[in-house]
């Protein structure tokens, strides 16, 4: 085989691996958020001319970059309302590792965090000149990004997930039942006792329960069940980091949970 | 208006909701629903079948229960919050919704129930 046959043998088997979605966007991920930031940062790592990256999500944000030898120079455009990432002091500025590591890996993985599609297009860039571009070494990107992984990571782990949860969310009534911090509780005496009566009952049941109602068994999940609306009330179950713990939920409180376990499981 | 409509209206006016579907939860079938981005069938089945199993709680059974059998679901896990809901306890019609964490719960649901009581969804 000489060199031009394999070069286009290795361009065949890129191409067959490639996949576009109905824009014609490439899809680089459809995973979980930390294979969302590092399939994006990969399309940064693999970008060596100057090439402006058109990032977006399924529901439909947009990041676009402009990139040359492994380095993000600006940030061209950011069309994400529904995220965090809109509101970026970033936009448009000369990027450099001393002054915007820090907010631009927030920013990655602000934009890549609940996104269940990333998909991209690049475009030539004409503006760079590069005598005074500095920019973010992707490296240093995905190094820093690390270390944001840590601290949720060791937040989860080192902490009390169920009882952060418990006590961020609007909830009066609750008890934990397994793992750290295990028969600790707090509310009336009566709803606590009725909890630990619903435990007593049967908890494999209630493992069960939880494994048919997530994606893969043993996965952690809360669930509210019963009445939401008006003067409901629900009994929530959630199961985190070795923790099982059971609360009752007032139908206002509803949104404070959802928020709660958003921001302890790392969701937003 | 008919359910197609009614989800099409909770689909467009909450950027979050990524899904909602009216199935029939007695032969786990989805009879209508709304997406924001091409899913597959398969996918919209496998959330109906635990819609299905998350209305069925061992939490409310027997004489322990602290609540009324469960008529709505809110179910958070790793690809968003699931909610379900169905005119009544004994009720095989539901809706479900599949939404962001970003999520406004409270609108979402309201307008969920208002589109079963609407459609005389029983």
């Amino acid at each position: 085989m000489n060199t031009a046959q394999s070069i286009n043998s290795r361009l065949d088997a890129l191409l067959g691996k490639s996949i576009f979605n109905q824009n014609n966007y490439r899809i680089i991920s459809t995973g979980k958020p930390e294979d969302n930031a590092v399939n994006l940062l990969g399309e940064i790592d693999e970008t060596i001319l100057a090439r402006r990256l058109d990032f977006k999500t399924g529901s439909g944000a947009r990041l676009r970059l402009d990139v040359v030898a492994r380095r993000v120079l600006r940030i061209a455009s950011i069309d994400a309302p529904e995220t965090r990432v809109s509101a970026s002091t970033l936009i448009e500025k000369s990027l450099s590792e001393s002054e915007h590591l820090a907010e631009f890996s927030q920013l990655v993985l602000d934009f890549t965090e609940s996104a269940d599609e990333i998909s991209v297009v690049s475009s030539a860039l004409d503006y760079v000149s590069g005598s005074n571009l500095v920019g973010l070494p992707v490296s240093r990107i995905f190094k820093q990004i690390l270390v944001e992984y840590d601290k949720t990571v060791s937040a989860m782990s080192n902490g009390n997930p169920a009882h952060n949860i418990l006590t961020q969310a609007k909830v009066t009534d609750w008890l934990i039942l397994q793992g750290e911090d295990a028969g600790n509780s707090s509310g009336e005496t009566d709803i606590v006792t009725g909890l630990q009566q619903l435990a007593d009952n049967d908890i494999s049941s209630i493992e069960s329960y939880l494994d048919r109602i997530v994606s893969t068994p043993g996965d952690t999940v809360c669930a509210v069940i019963g009445n939401m609306a008006g003067n409901g009330k629900s009994v929530l179950c959630l199961r985190v980091g070795g923790q099982l713990a059971f609360a009752l939920v007032p139908a206002d409180s509803l949104q404070s949970v959802v928020h709660a376990w958003a921001k302890e499981t790392g969701q937003s | 208006m008919n359910i197609s409509d009614h989800l099409e209206a909770i689909n467009t006016e909450n950027s979050a909701v990524q899904i909602v579907a009216f199935a029939d939860l007695s032969v786990q079938l989805v009879l209508a629903d709304s997406k924001k981005k091409e899913i597959g069938q398969e996918h919209l089945d496998t959330l109906c079948a635990q819609v299905t199993d998350a209305f069925d709680c061992p939490l409310h059974t027997g004489n322990l229960s602290l609540v009324e059998p469960p008529t709505e679901v809110v179910i958070m896990r790793d690809d968003g919050v699931l909610i379900s809901l169905r005119p009544t306890h004994n009720s095989s019609n539901a809706l479900y919704l599949l939404c962001d964490y970003n999520v406004d719960i409270d609108n979402a649901m309201a307008m969920a129930r208002s589109a079963l009581a609407e459609t005389g969804a029983v």
